[in-house]
């Protein structure tokens, strides 16, 4: 199996600071094979220091990967996965609560939205929390994996509104749940298996909202990702694309070329 | 078949057997190629697309090429076998196998008598693309001429049709990324990819698979690949088509700027490589011719000027130190 990869991200045109933080990681683990995991983080835009949030979000998945993933990969497979998803539940209520206390010190609300997603072999398991999305791109067609947990989201989901509709309402950009605001909040756990290659596409708001499927297709596809480079040419050209069409907010995308 | 005399297996294919056989009518020697597993009859000879391409040959204006070797030509076609003129000489993939790599002047006479074949493909309006161009594919033959051999993948282009691509054909490394599928059908501009591909692993001898390595021999790591020449390569196998070259026309002049552009790289390094020994040279004649002088300014700046330096920092070290001070004594107080 071979992995190409990439991450560009701009702070956009109206903001100066890049809210947004991502990270990719690649490994190679013996017997089981390459390990890769994605992130993207959207630190709130209508908060103070949203950056800091996203930031300590990827900060503490880093570790994850470095510290408490190695030490899981001896588990048998069968119970590997409900291992991490133990571990990430705990990780994302170490998080939470991290953030909410560098709010609760400095008088000020902060949060961010978590999209996440751990390769093994040819298993994936996902965790999201908020708007970011993550696509899977293979050879064919191009596939939303992620539930966005949006005021618009849930419109859909209870038959209010069309997708259509949604895209022009302002409620997309109202969230339900995000990391560092209130208690608790459940996020979308989902496991899977990867059948063929495949272009794993993990994006802030910023990207999905102006960039169509399609377009991420025709960019992204795994037959188009010859090198790494030739990845971040496409997302470079992806992101000016969206700035051309007035998009305002942080723009993020991270790709993982996983090619079986 | 009783036609033709087999004389030696020249190789073995996904679907075909290719022989070397010697035409008994005009005594000519030609490649016969066997379908491999074909039962059934009435199943479509798989053939029939090459055999489409080749007989395509004769309404067009390729005479010279195909009298030349540079392109094969149809010597019979029955449903399980087909047989195209023989030529001989050494095989690209061979060759680089040989020599681990090939000088950039030998690629890009390589290069040339390429673009010359594919223009005469490819302008017309109903373009032929060739679409699995690779080493294994060119032979070089005793004149030291770069041709194509095997059709098998070639499909006429017809610019109305929208349609994807039904099957896809192509070698992985070498194909573009359209022959994969799903994004549109396969035009000129796969050639164009193709031919680039073909181009970098003949100058670097590397697999084209293999993506690491691809990245690195983009990325200009290997110094025998002239800046110029990877510039045109690279613009060859843009993955997004818009970015290549539009046809092989604006390639080859491109491709016959390369050149130009190196020599006038070379000249200007060597010029600047001039003017550098010319001026070290004339400040070593000025400084021999003012040794005297020289020496003694520099003596009198050791004696005088030098500590008078350091006498000027110790008093400036010294008032920061009191101004440090006097901070920290406001900050206590």
């Amino acid at each position: 199996m071979k992995v190409k990869a990439c991450i560009y991200t701009d702070a956009g045109k109206k903001r100066t600071v890049n809210q947004d933080s991502s990270l990719i990681k690649v490994a190679s683990a013996g017997k089981i094979g390459r390990i890769s995991f994605i992130a993207v983080c959207d630190g709130m835009g209508g908060l103070s220091k949203g950056e800091v949030a996203s930031c300590k979000a990827i900060r503490t998945l880093e570790n994850w990967f470095y510290e408490e993933l190695p030490l899981m990969l001896g588990i048998d497979q069968d119970k590997l996965w409900d291992a991490i998803e133990i571990s990430w539940r705990r990780l994302l209520a170490n998080i939470n609560r991290d953030i909410r206390r560098y709010g609760k010190h400095r008088g000020i609300k902060l949060g961010t939205t978590l999209t996440a997603l751990l390769q093994i072999g040819r298993k994936y398991m996902l965790m999201n929390i908020g708007d970011s999305r993550i696509y899977f791109v293979s050879r064919r067609d191009v596939q939303k994996i992620t539930h966005d947990q949006s005021l618009a989201q849930d419109k859909i989901d209870r038959g209010v509104i069309t997708e259509n509709e949604a895209a022009q309402s302002h409620d997309s950009n109202v969230l339900l749940k995000c990391l560092g605001q209130g208690s608790g909040s459940e996020p979308q756990i989902m496991r899977g298996e990867i059948r063929m290659s495949t272009t794993v596409v993990a994006c802030s708001d910023g990207f999905w909202k102006t960039i169509s499927e399609k377009e991420i297709f025709r960019a992204l596809c795994p037959q188009m990702c010859v090198t790494s480079e030739d990845m971040l040419d496409e997302c470079k050209k992806l992101t000016k694309t969206a700035m051309d069409r007035k998009e305002q907010d942080n723009i993020t995308v991270a790709s993982l070329c996983l090619e079986y | 078949m009783e036609r033709f005399k087999i004389l030696k297996k020249l190789g073995e294919g996904g679907n075909s057997r290719a022989y070397l056989a010697r035409d008994k009518r005009t005594g000519d020697l030609i490649t016969i190629k066997f379908a491999k597993n074909i039962s059934a009859t009435g199943q479509q000879s798989p053939f029939v697309n090459e055999a489409d391409i080749l007989k395509e040959f004769g309404k067009r204006n390729y005479a010279e090429l195909i009298s030349n070797g540079r392109i094969p030509r149809l010597v019979a076609f029955e449903c399980d076998h087909i047989a195209v003129s023989f030529v001989s000489g050494k095989n690209l993939l061979e060759l680089l196998k040989q020599k681990g790599r090939l000088k950039e002047k030998q690629v890009i006479a390589i290069a040339k008598d390429l673009l010359t074949i594919f223009r005469a493909l490819h302008e017309n309006d109903t373009p032929i693309v060739y679409r699995d161009l690779k080493p294994a594919n060119i032979i070089i033959n005793c004149e030291g001429r770069a041709c194509l051999i095997d059709f098998g993948a070639a499909r006429i282009y017809q610019r109305k049709c929208k349609t994807e691509d039904t099957i896809n054909l192509g070698t992985i490394g070498y194909a573009a990324p359209e022959q994969y599928g799903s994004l549109g059908q396969t035009d000129e501009q796969t050639d164009i990819y193709c031919f680039g591909m073909t181009l970098l692993s003949l100058l670097t001898g590397i697999n084209a698979r293999d993506s690491d390595a691809l990245s690195m021999a983009r990325s200009g790591a290997w110094k025998n690949i002239s800046p110029e020449m990877l510039a045109f390569i690279e613009r060859c196998i843009k993955a997004d088509r818009g970015k290549r070259f539009n046809s092989f026309k604006e390639a080859e002049e491109s491709f016959d700027k390369v050149p130009a552009k190196k020599t006038a790289r070379k000249a200007l390094k060597a010029v600047k490589i001039t003017a550098l020994a010319f001026v070290t040279s004339a400040l070593v004649t000025v400084g021999v011719f003012y040794e005297e002088e020289a020496a003694k300014v520099i003596s009198n700046d050791l004696v005088v000027r030098v500590p008078a330096v350091r006498y000027r920092i110790s008093i400036a070290r010294q008032r920061i130190c009191d101004f440090a001070d006097s901070l920290i004594k406001e900050e206590d107080i």
